[in-house]
Protein backbone atom coordinates (compact mmCIF):
# COMPACT_ATOMS: atom_id res chain seq x y z
CA UNK A 1 0.00 0.00 0.00
CA UNK A 2 1.22 3.53 -0.94
CA UNK A 3 1.00 5.34 2.46
CA UNK A 4 2.62 8.64 0.83
CA UNK A 5 0.05 8.45 -1.30
CA UNK A 6 -2.84 8.29 0.56
CA UNK A 7 -1.46 10.68 3.19
CA UNK A 8 -0.95 13.15 -0.11
CA UNK A 9 -5.02 12.50 -1.01
CA UNK A 10 -6.07 12.98 2.32
CA UNK A 11 -3.97 15.99 2.66
CA UNK A 12 -5.19 17.72 -0.71
CA UNK A 13 -8.90 16.69 0.36
CA UNK A 14 -8.12 18.77 4.06
CA UNK A 15 -6.66 22.01 2.04
CA UNK A 16 -9.47 21.81 -0.35
CA UNK A 17 -12.43 21.52 2.37
CA UNK A 18 -9.81 24.29 4.21
CA UNK A 19 -10.25 26.60 1.18
CA UNK A 20 -13.97 26.04 0.61
CA UNK A 21 -14.66 27.01 4.17
CA UNK A 22 -13.00 29.86 4.08
CA UNK A 23 -14.38 31.21 0.42
CA UNK A 24 -18.06 30.02 2.55
CA UNK A 25 -17.53 32.05 5.23
CA UNK A 26 -15.69 34.85 3.28
CA UNK A 27 -18.78 34.63 0.94
CA UNK A 28 -21.46 35.06 3.81
CA UNK A 29 -19.60 37.63 5.49
CA UNK A 30 -20.32 39.65 2.29
CA UNK A 31 -23.34 38.75 1.24
CA UNK A 32 -25.19 38.46 4.55
CA UNK A 33 -23.73 41.98 5.08
CA UNK A 34 -26.88 43.93 5.01
CA UNK A 35 -24.87 46.84 6.43
CA UNK A 36 -27.19 49.32 9.02
CA UNK A 37 -30.68 49.61 8.30
CA UNK A 38 -33.03 51.81 9.69
CA UNK A 39 -36.21 50.91 11.78
CA UNK A 40 -38.99 53.38 11.21
CA UNK A 41 -41.32 53.17 13.68
CA UNK A 42 -45.32 54.18 13.90
CA UNK A 43 -45.28 56.40 10.92
CA UNK A 44 -41.32 57.85 12.14
CA UNK A 45 -42.36 58.41 15.98
CA UNK A 46 -39.15 56.90 16.55
CA UNK A 47 -36.34 55.79 13.96
CA UNK A 48 -33.72 53.57 15.32
CA UNK A 49 -30.48 52.85 12.99
CA UNK A 50 -29.53 48.81 13.76
CA UNK A 51 -27.01 46.33 12.32
CA UNK A 52 -29.09 44.19 9.69
CA UNK A 53 -28.60 40.73 9.97
CA UNK A 54 -30.38 39.47 12.62
CA UNK A 55 -34.05 38.44 13.58
CA UNK A 56 -36.54 41.43 14.14
CA UNK A 57 -37.49 40.02 17.13
CA UNK A 58 -33.83 40.12 18.63
CA UNK A 59 -32.82 43.42 16.87
CA UNK A 60 -35.80 45.58 18.70
CA UNK A 61 -35.05 43.69 21.47
CA UNK A 62 -31.22 44.73 21.49
CA UNK A 63 -32.79 48.22 21.00
CA UNK A 64 -35.24 47.48 24.19
CA UNK A 65 -38.27 47.12 22.32
CA UNK A 66 -39.73 43.80 23.55
CA UNK A 67 -42.20 42.12 21.65
CA UNK A 68 -44.07 39.42 23.87
CA UNK A 69 -43.20 35.94 22.98
CA UNK A 70 -43.02 32.84 24.53
CA UNK A 71 -41.13 30.34 22.56
CA UNK A 72 -37.93 31.82 22.38
CA UNK A 73 -38.27 32.40 18.16
CA UNK A 74 -38.48 28.89 17.50
CA UNK A 75 -42.01 30.19 15.28
CA UNK A 76 -44.15 27.64 17.72
CA UNK A 77 -46.18 29.83 19.42
CA UNK A 78 -46.84 32.91 17.14
CA UNK A 79 -46.75 35.93 19.81
CA UNK A 80 -44.80 37.83 18.42
CA UNK A 81 -46.15 39.09 15.50
CA UNK A 82 -46.12 42.64 14.41
CA UNK A 83 -47.58 44.57 11.50
CA UNK A 84 -44.56 45.48 9.13
CA UNK A 85 -45.39 48.13 6.11
CA UNK A 86 -42.53 47.56 4.44
CA UNK A 87 -39.23 45.70 3.99
CA UNK A 88 -40.06 42.50 5.15
CA UNK A 89 -40.01 40.48 2.16
CA UNK A 90 -42.39 37.75 1.02
CA UNK A 91 -44.12 35.85 3.93
CA UNK A 92 -42.08 32.76 4.49
CA UNK A 93 -43.04 29.42 5.18
CA UNK A 94 -42.46 29.30 8.82
CA UNK A 95 -45.05 32.07 9.43
CA UNK A 96 -48.08 30.98 6.95
CA UNK A 97 -49.63 28.80 9.52
CA UNK A 98 -49.80 31.59 12.31
CA UNK A 99 -50.72 34.46 9.61
CA UNK A 100 -54.18 34.46 8.70
CA UNK A 101 -55.67 35.89 5.30
CA UNK A 102 -57.07 39.13 7.39
CA UNK A 103 -53.91 39.55 9.06
CA UNK A 104 -51.93 38.90 5.87
CA UNK A 105 -54.04 41.86 4.14
CA UNK A 106 -52.72 44.10 7.63
CA UNK A 107 -48.88 43.07 6.70
CA UNK A 108 -48.21 41.15 9.83
CA UNK A 109 -45.42 39.18 10.10
CA UNK A 110 -44.03 37.02 12.92
CA UNK A 111 -41.36 39.09 14.31
CA UNK A 112 -38.91 35.92 15.43
CA UNK A 113 -38.68 34.84 11.31
CA UNK A 114 -38.03 38.05 9.59
CA UNK A 115 -34.30 39.22 9.14
CA UNK A 116 -33.53 43.09 9.14
CA UNK A 117 -32.01 43.08 5.70
CA UNK A 118 -32.87 46.73 4.24
CA UNK A 119 -34.87 49.75 5.96
CA UNK A 120 -38.27 48.68 7.44
CA UNK A 121 -41.42 50.31 8.74
CA UNK A 122 -43.13 48.66 11.17
CA UNK A 123 -46.07 49.46 13.26
CA UNK A 124 -45.92 48.66 17.46
CA UNK A 125 -48.37 49.64 19.84
CA UNK A 126 -47.73 51.65 22.21
CA UNK A 127 -48.39 50.14 25.56
CA UNK A 128 -45.33 47.52 24.17
CA UNK A 129 -43.17 50.73 24.57
CA UNK A 130 -43.62 50.80 28.46
CA UNK A 131 -42.12 46.84 28.53
CA UNK A 132 -38.75 47.20 29.94
CA UNK A 133 -35.69 44.60 30.79
CA UNK A 134 -34.58 44.16 34.46
CA UNK A 135 -31.53 42.68 35.74
CA UNK A 136 -32.51 41.32 38.69
CA UNK A 137 -31.39 39.14 41.94
CA UNK A 138 -32.72 36.27 43.15
CA UNK A 139 -33.20 37.12 46.93
CA UNK A 140 -35.53 34.33 48.54
CA UNK A 141 -36.99 30.95 47.06
CA UNK A 142 -38.99 28.95 49.34
CA UNK A 143 -40.70 25.33 48.23
CA UNK A 144 -44.90 26.58 48.64
CA UNK A 145 -45.60 22.55 47.59
CA UNK A 146 -43.84 19.55 46.34
CA UNK A 147 -43.82 21.55 42.80
CA UNK A 148 -44.09 25.30 43.42
CA UNK A 149 -41.46 27.26 44.33
CA UNK A 150 -41.80 31.32 45.81
CA UNK A 151 -39.06 33.40 44.13
CA UNK A 152 -38.43 36.81 45.25
CA UNK A 153 -36.60 38.89 42.60
CA UNK A 154 -35.55 42.30 43.46
CA UNK A 155 -34.38 44.63 41.13
CA UNK A 156 -31.16 46.84 40.74
CA UNK A 157 -31.12 49.77 43.11
CA UNK A 158 -32.90 52.84 42.09
CA UNK A 159 -34.93 51.12 39.27
CA UNK A 160 -38.27 50.64 39.68
CA UNK A 161 -41.35 48.22 37.75
CA UNK A 162 -45.10 49.62 37.55
CA UNK A 163 -47.38 46.76 36.59
CA UNK A 164 -51.04 46.37 37.11
CA UNK A 165 -52.11 43.84 39.39
CA UNK A 166 -52.37 40.51 37.31
CA UNK A 167 -49.90 41.12 34.54
CA UNK A 168 -46.98 39.04 34.05
CA UNK A 169 -43.08 39.26 32.88
CA UNK A 170 -41.08 37.15 31.03
CA UNK A 171 -38.58 34.90 32.71
CA UNK A 172 -35.14 34.30 31.29
CA UNK A 173 -32.76 31.30 31.48
CA UNK A 174 -29.71 30.79 31.38
CA UNK A 175 -27.71 27.35 29.56
CA UNK A 176 -27.54 25.10 31.84
CA UNK A 177 -27.42 20.78 30.97
CA UNK A 178 -28.72 19.88 28.08
CA UNK A 179 -30.06 23.55 27.44
CA UNK A 180 -27.99 25.42 25.31
CA UNK A 181 -29.51 28.45 24.86
CA UNK A 182 -31.72 30.97 26.40
CA UNK A 183 -35.27 30.31 27.35
CA UNK A 184 -37.98 32.68 28.22
CA UNK A 185 -41.44 31.77 29.52
CA UNK A 186 -44.34 34.13 31.12
CA UNK A 187 -44.73 34.20 34.86
CA UNK A 188 -47.59 36.02 36.25
CA UNK A 189 -46.63 38.72 39.07
CA UNK A 190 -47.80 37.47 42.43
CA UNK A 191 -46.91 40.42 44.70
CA UNK A 192 -48.21 43.69 45.26
CA UNK A 193 -48.80 46.81 42.62
CA UNK A 194 -47.80 49.21 45.28
CA UNK A 195 -44.21 47.12 45.44
CA UNK A 196 -41.93 48.66 42.94
CA UNK A 197 -38.37 47.21 44.15
CA UNK A 198 -39.12 43.62 43.95
CA UNK A 199 -41.47 41.39 42.12
CA UNK A 200 -42.66 38.30 43.44
CA UNK A 201 -43.32 34.92 41.21
CA UNK A 202 -45.09 31.25 41.80
CA UNK A 203 -43.49 28.74 39.66
CA UNK A 204 -44.74 24.81 39.28
CA UNK A 205 -42.33 22.40 38.00
CA UNK A 206 -43.50 21.04 34.33
CA UNK A 207 -42.06 17.28 33.86
CA UNK A 208 -39.71 17.79 30.97
CA UNK A 209 -40.17 21.69 31.14
CA UNK A 210 -36.83 24.06 29.74
CA UNK A 211 -37.75 26.56 32.22
CA UNK A 212 -39.83 25.48 35.33
CA UNK A 213 -36.58 22.67 35.26
CA UNK A 214 -34.15 25.63 35.42
CA UNK A 215 -36.15 27.18 38.50
CA UNK A 216 -36.40 23.96 40.68
CA UNK A 217 -32.88 22.29 40.03
CA UNK A 218 -30.61 25.03 38.63
CA UNK A 219 -31.57 28.32 40.31
CA UNK A 220 -30.19 29.47 43.73
CA UNK A 221 -30.21 31.98 45.68
CA UNK A 222 -28.07 35.35 44.79
CA UNK A 223 -28.28 34.40 41.20
CA UNK A 224 -29.04 37.13 38.03
CA UNK A 225 -32.21 36.27 37.01
CA UNK A 226 -33.22 38.54 33.76
CA UNK A 227 -37.08 40.17 33.08
CA UNK A 228 -38.37 41.67 31.06
CA UNK A 229 -42.32 43.30 31.38
CA UNK A 230 -44.70 43.77 32.84
CA UNK A 231 -47.01 42.10 29.93
CA UNK A 232 -50.76 41.23 29.45
CA UNK A 233 -54.29 42.47 29.32
CA UNK A 234 -55.19 40.35 32.46
CA UNK A 235 -55.51 42.87 35.44
CA UNK A 236 -57.90 44.80 37.35
CA UNK A 237 -61.12 46.29 35.58
CA UNK A 238 -63.61 47.27 38.88
CA UNK A 239 -66.36 47.90 37.22
CA UNK A 240 -68.67 45.91 38.90
CA UNK A 241 -69.77 45.12 42.58
CA UNK A 242 -68.24 41.83 42.95
CA UNK A 243 -65.39 40.09 41.66
CA UNK A 244 -65.21 35.91 41.64
CA UNK A 245 -61.67 34.93 41.24
CA UNK A 246 -61.00 31.37 40.32
CA UNK A 247 -57.64 29.64 40.05
CA UNK A 248 -55.71 26.25 40.51
CA UNK A 249 -51.93 25.96 41.32
CA UNK A 250 -49.36 28.07 40.18
CA UNK A 251 -52.57 30.18 38.96
CA UNK A 252 -53.01 31.77 42.27
CA UNK A 253 -50.16 34.40 41.57
CA UNK A 254 -52.40 36.64 39.67
CA UNK A 255 -55.33 36.69 42.09
CA UNK A 256 -52.92 37.24 45.24
CA UNK A 257 -52.03 40.48 43.46
CA UNK A 258 -55.57 41.32 42.53
CA UNK A 259 -56.66 41.08 45.60
CA UNK A 260 -54.46 43.01 47.02
CA UNK A 261 -55.01 45.99 44.46
CA UNK A 262 -58.46 45.85 45.34
CA UNK A 263 -57.56 46.43 49.34
CA UNK A 264 -54.92 48.62 49.00
CA UNK A 265 -57.35 50.84 46.45
CA UNK A 266 -59.99 50.60 48.99
CA UNK A 267 -62.42 49.45 46.52
CA UNK A 268 -66.01 48.86 47.35
CA UNK A 269 -66.21 45.31 45.82
CA UNK A 270 -67.13 42.12 47.21
CA UNK A 271 -64.39 39.26 46.16
CA UNK A 272 -64.91 35.91 46.23
CA UNK A 273 -61.64 33.43 45.33
CA UNK A 274 -62.60 29.79 44.63
CA UNK A 275 -58.75 27.94 45.03
CA UNK A 276 -59.00 24.27 43.46
CA UNK A 277 -56.55 21.87 44.46
CA UNK A 278 -56.58 17.98 44.08
CA UNK A 279 -55.39 17.23 47.27
CA UNK A 280 -54.28 19.40 50.72
CA UNK A 281 -50.68 18.64 49.93
CA UNK A 282 -51.54 21.00 46.74
CA UNK A 283 -52.69 24.08 48.83
CA UNK A 284 -50.57 27.01 49.90
CA UNK A 285 -51.28 30.30 51.41
CA UNK A 286 -54.16 29.01 52.71
CA UNK A 287 -53.10 31.05 56.70
CA UNK A 288 -52.59 33.92 54.08
CA UNK A 289 -55.78 33.96 52.86
CA UNK A 290 -57.87 33.11 55.98
CA UNK A 291 -56.15 36.32 57.48
CA UNK A 292 -57.11 38.50 54.80
CA UNK A 293 -60.94 37.25 54.64
CA UNK A 294 -60.84 37.84 58.60
CA UNK A 295 -59.23 41.49 57.96
CA UNK A 296 -61.64 42.25 55.41
CA UNK A 297 -65.43 41.32 54.71
CA UNK A 298 -65.53 42.50 51.61
CA UNK A 299 -63.33 39.24 50.85
CA UNK A 300 -64.38 35.58 50.86
CA UNK A 301 -62.10 32.50 50.48
CA UNK A 302 -62.99 29.22 49.37
CA UNK A 303 -60.54 26.34 49.07
CA UNK A 304 -61.63 23.71 47.36
CA UNK A 305 -60.03 19.70 47.51
CA UNK A 306 -61.33 17.34 44.89
CA UNK A 307 -59.89 14.67 46.62
CA UNK A 308 -58.75 15.14 50.38
CA UNK A 309 -57.05 11.86 52.14
CA UNK A 310 -58.87 10.54 55.66
CA UNK A 311 -55.81 11.79 57.70
CA UNK A 312 -55.93 15.52 56.32
CA UNK A 313 -58.95 16.43 58.35
CA UNK A 314 -59.91 18.54 55.75
CA UNK A 315 -62.81 20.36 56.82
CA UNK A 316 -63.41 22.60 53.67
CA UNK A 317 -65.55 22.22 50.62
CA UNK A 318 -64.95 19.08 48.85
CA UNK A 319 -64.60 18.26 44.85
CA UNK A 320 -64.01 20.26 42.09
CA UNK A 321 -64.14 24.02 41.97
CA UNK A 322 -66.52 24.00 39.14
CA UNK A 323 -69.11 22.20 41.58
CA UNK A 324 -68.25 25.47 44.90
CA UNK A 325 -68.87 27.48 41.34
CA UNK A 326 -71.72 26.33 40.38
CA UNK A 327 -73.43 26.14 43.78
CA UNK A 328 -72.20 29.27 45.12
CA UNK A 329 -72.34 32.04 42.31
CA UNK A 330 -75.84 32.65 41.67
CA UNK A 331 -75.38 34.74 38.54
CA UNK A 332 -73.57 37.34 36.56
CA UNK A 333 -75.45 40.50 37.33
CA UNK A 334 -72.25 43.22 37.84
CA UNK A 335 -69.54 40.70 38.51
CA UNK A 336 -66.41 40.40 36.64
CA UNK A 337 -64.75 37.00 37.06
CA UNK A 338 -60.92 36.37 36.94
CA UNK A 339 -59.36 33.33 36.37
CA UNK A 340 -55.61 31.87 36.07
CA UNK A 341 -55.53 28.21 35.72
CA UNK A 342 -54.87 25.35 33.44
CA UNK A 343 -57.05 25.39 30.14
CA UNK A 344 -59.12 22.50 31.35
CA UNK A 345 -60.44 24.07 34.61
CA UNK A 346 -60.55 27.49 32.56
CA UNK A 347 -62.88 25.92 30.04
CA UNK A 348 -65.21 24.11 32.18
CA UNK A 349 -65.42 27.40 34.50
CA UNK A 350 -66.18 29.46 31.58
CA UNK A 351 -69.01 27.62 30.71
CA UNK A 352 -70.06 27.72 33.91
CA UNK A 353 -69.97 31.64 34.14
CA UNK A 354 -71.85 31.95 30.81
CA UNK A 355 -74.55 29.84 31.45
CA UNK A 356 -74.76 31.85 34.95
CA UNK A 357 -75.07 35.10 32.42
CA UNK A 358 -71.28 36.42 32.74
CA UNK A 359 -70.80 37.89 29.27
CA UNK A 360 -67.11 37.41 27.88
CA UNK A 361 -66.38 40.70 27.90
CA UNK A 362 -66.50 40.39 32.22
CA UNK A 363 -64.90 37.03 31.89
CA UNK A 364 -61.00 37.86 31.96
CA UNK A 365 -58.15 35.06 31.84
CA UNK A 366 -54.61 34.84 29.94
CA UNK A 367 -53.86 32.80 27.22
CA UNK A 368 -50.70 30.99 28.24
CA UNK B 1 -29.26 13.29 -1.10
CA UNK B 2 -29.04 16.69 0.00
CA UNK B 3 -30.61 16.84 3.36
CA UNK B 4 -34.09 19.62 2.96
CA UNK B 5 -32.95 22.65 5.01
CA UNK B 6 -36.51 22.42 6.47
CA UNK B 7 -35.66 18.80 7.53
CA UNK B 8 -32.76 19.76 8.91
CA UNK B 9 -34.49 23.11 10.90
CA UNK B 10 -37.08 20.51 11.83
CA UNK B 11 -34.30 18.28 13.50
CA UNK B 12 -32.28 20.60 15.12
CA UNK B 13 -35.77 21.71 16.83
CA UNK B 14 -36.12 17.98 18.14
CA UNK B 15 -33.24 17.55 19.48
CA UNK B 16 -32.80 17.63 23.76
CA UNK B 17 -33.28 21.07 24.98
CA UNK B 18 -34.40 22.86 22.61
CA UNK B 19 -38.25 23.03 22.77
CA UNK B 20 -38.72 20.17 25.52
CA UNK B 21 -35.87 18.98 28.02
CA UNK B 22 -35.13 15.57 26.57
CA UNK B 23 -36.05 16.14 22.57
CA UNK B 24 -37.98 14.32 20.55
CA UNK B 25 -35.17 11.92 18.57
CA UNK B 26 -33.45 10.00 21.62
CA UNK B 27 -31.05 8.34 19.80
CA UNK B 28 -32.69 7.61 16.58
CA UNK B 29 -30.59 9.02 13.74
CA UNK B 30 -32.96 8.00 10.67
CA UNK B 31 -34.41 10.94 8.59
CA UNK B 32 -37.67 12.21 10.21
CA UNK B 33 -39.53 10.80 7.62
CA UNK B 34 -37.82 7.71 7.77
CA UNK B 35 -39.20 7.62 11.38
CA UNK B 36 -42.63 8.15 9.82
CA UNK B 37 -42.73 5.42 7.07
CA UNK B 38 -41.37 2.80 9.27
CA UNK B 39 -43.87 3.45 12.17
CA UNK B 40 -46.98 3.80 9.84
CA UNK B 41 -45.57 0.63 7.96
CA UNK B 42 -46.15 -1.55 11.10
CA UNK B 43 -49.26 -0.47 11.57
CA UNK B 44 -50.65 -0.44 8.38
CA UNK B 45 -49.35 -4.52 8.24
CA UNK B 46 -52.03 -5.08 11.64
CA UNK B 47 -54.50 -2.96 8.78
CA UNK B 48 -53.98 0.14 10.99
CA UNK B 49 -53.83 3.45 10.32
CA UNK B 50 -52.37 6.72 12.65
CA UNK B 51 -55.86 7.73 12.80
CA UNK B 52 -57.20 4.84 14.30
CA UNK B 53 -54.73 5.00 17.18
CA UNK B 54 -54.77 8.89 17.59
CA UNK B 55 -58.86 9.07 17.95
CA UNK B 56 -59.11 6.39 20.87
CA UNK B 57 -56.31 8.31 22.33
CA UNK B 58 -57.69 11.42 21.96
CA UNK B 59 -61.17 10.14 23.08
CA UNK B 60 -58.96 8.58 26.55
CA UNK B 61 -57.42 11.72 26.73
CA UNK B 62 -61.02 13.57 26.68
CA UNK B 63 -62.13 11.17 29.54
CA UNK B 64 -59.30 11.91 31.27
CA UNK B 65 -59.98 15.54 31.83
CA UNK B 66 -63.05 15.09 33.18
CA UNK B 67 -61.40 13.87 36.36
CA UNK B 68 -59.46 17.39 36.46
CA UNK B 69 -56.12 15.30 37.73
CA UNK B 70 -57.98 12.34 39.63
CA UNK B 71 -58.49 9.02 38.32
CA UNK B 72 -61.48 8.26 35.38
CA UNK B 73 -62.65 4.97 34.83
CA UNK B 74 -63.62 4.16 30.91
CA UNK B 75 -63.82 0.83 29.99
CA UNK B 76 -61.12 -1.58 30.95
CA UNK B 77 -58.98 1.45 31.57
CA UNK B 78 -58.03 3.78 34.41
CA UNK B 79 -57.36 7.33 32.99
CA UNK B 80 -55.88 10.48 34.75
CA UNK B 81 -54.93 13.94 33.22
CA UNK B 82 -52.62 15.76 34.63
CA UNK B 83 -52.37 19.62 33.19
CA UNK B 84 -50.18 22.52 33.55
CA UNK B 85 -50.32 26.00 32.64
CA UNK B 86 -49.20 27.32 29.19
CA UNK B 87 -49.23 25.66 26.10
CA UNK B 88 -45.93 23.71 24.12
CA UNK B 89 -45.93 24.65 20.27
CA UNK B 90 -45.18 21.27 17.72
CA UNK B 91 -41.65 21.34 16.30
CA UNK B 92 -43.27 20.81 12.75
CA UNK B 93 -44.38 24.83 13.44
CA UNK B 94 -48.28 24.17 11.93
CA UNK B 95 -49.48 26.59 14.55
CA UNK B 96 -50.44 23.81 16.78
CA UNK B 97 -50.17 24.69 20.54
CA UNK B 98 -50.78 21.66 22.52
CA UNK B 99 -51.74 22.26 25.95
CA UNK B 100 -49.27 20.97 28.58
CA UNK B 101 -51.52 17.80 29.80
CA UNK B 102 -49.73 14.47 30.12
CA UNK B 103 -52.77 11.51 30.03
CA UNK B 104 -51.47 8.37 31.93
CA UNK B 105 -53.73 5.34 30.72
CA UNK B 106 -53.38 1.87 32.91
CA UNK B 107 -55.47 -1.02 32.29
CA UNK B 108 -56.27 -4.29 34.21
CA UNK B 109 -53.05 -5.89 34.06
CA UNK B 110 -51.03 -3.13 34.93
CA UNK B 111 -50.04 -2.17 31.66
CA UNK B 112 -49.54 1.65 30.90
CA UNK B 113 -49.11 4.08 28.77
CA UNK B 114 -48.42 8.25 29.10
CA UNK B 115 -49.00 10.71 26.29
CA UNK B 116 -48.87 14.31 26.27
CA UNK B 117 -51.17 16.27 24.41
CA UNK B 118 -48.08 17.27 22.09
CA UNK B 119 -47.45 13.66 21.74
CA UNK B 120 -50.77 12.86 20.41
CA UNK B 121 -51.13 15.62 18.29
CA UNK B 122 -47.41 14.80 16.74
CA UNK B 123 -49.27 11.19 16.14
CA UNK B 124 -52.42 12.91 14.64
CA UNK B 125 -51.13 15.15 12.64
CA UNK B 126 -47.46 13.70 11.75
CA UNK B 127 -48.11 10.19 12.00
CA UNK B 128 -44.84 10.24 14.21
CA UNK B 129 -44.53 8.57 17.18
CA UNK B 130 -40.94 10.45 17.95
CA UNK B 131 -37.61 8.42 17.89
CA UNK B 132 -36.08 5.60 19.12
CA UNK B 133 -35.18 5.95 23.12
CA UNK B 134 -36.63 9.16 23.26
CA UNK B 135 -38.69 9.70 26.48
CA UNK B 136 -41.48 10.14 24.87
CA UNK B 137 -41.81 7.33 22.10
CA UNK B 138 -44.83 5.76 21.60
CA UNK B 139 -43.69 2.21 20.24
CA UNK B 140 -46.93 1.82 17.80
CA UNK B 141 -47.63 -2.20 18.16
CA UNK B 142 -47.83 -2.17 21.48
CA UNK B 143 -49.79 0.81 21.69
CA UNK B 144 -52.32 -0.26 19.39
CA UNK B 145 -52.52 -3.72 20.94
CA UNK B 146 -53.05 -1.72 24.75
CA UNK B 147 -55.89 -0.29 23.11
CA UNK B 148 -57.53 -3.15 21.69
CA UNK B 149 -56.34 -1.84 18.44
CA UNK B 150 -54.52 -5.03 17.05
CA UNK B 151 -57.31 -6.23 14.88
CA UNK B 152 -58.56 -4.30 11.65
CA UNK B 153 -60.27 -1.38 12.85
CA UNK B 154 -64.01 -1.21 10.61
CA UNK B 155 -65.13 2.40 10.43
CA UNK B 156 -67.38 3.29 12.52
CA UNK B 157 -68.69 6.26 10.48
Amino acid sequence: MNYAAILQTVGSLALISGVLSLLISLAEKVLNNYGVCELDINGGAKKISVQGGASLLSTLAAEKIFLPSACGGKATCGLCKVQVLEGAGPLLPTEEPYIPAEERARHMRLACQIKVKTNMKLVIPEELFNIREFNCQLVAMEDLTYDIKWLKLELPPGERIDFKAGQFVQFYSKPYGKVKEEVFRAYSISSRASEHDHIELLIRLVPGGLLTTYVHTVLKVGDQVRLSGPYGDFYLRGNCDEMVMIAGGSGLAPIRSLVYDVIEKGLDINMRFFFGANTVRDLYYIDEFRQIEKDHPNFTFIPCVATPNPEDNWTGPTGFVTVALKEQVADGNNKEAYLCGSPGMLNACIDILKDKGFTEDRIFFDKF
Amino acid sequence: MKPNPADTALRTDMMEGRLVLDGFLGDDERPIPEIVWEDEAQLAALGLTVQDLSKVMRALTRKGMEGYGEPVAEGEYTVVTQEYMGFMGCPFKDNRRAAKRNTTVTNQQGEQFIWSDLSLHLIEAHGFFQGKGSVYRLEPVPLARFLNLSQPVVSQE
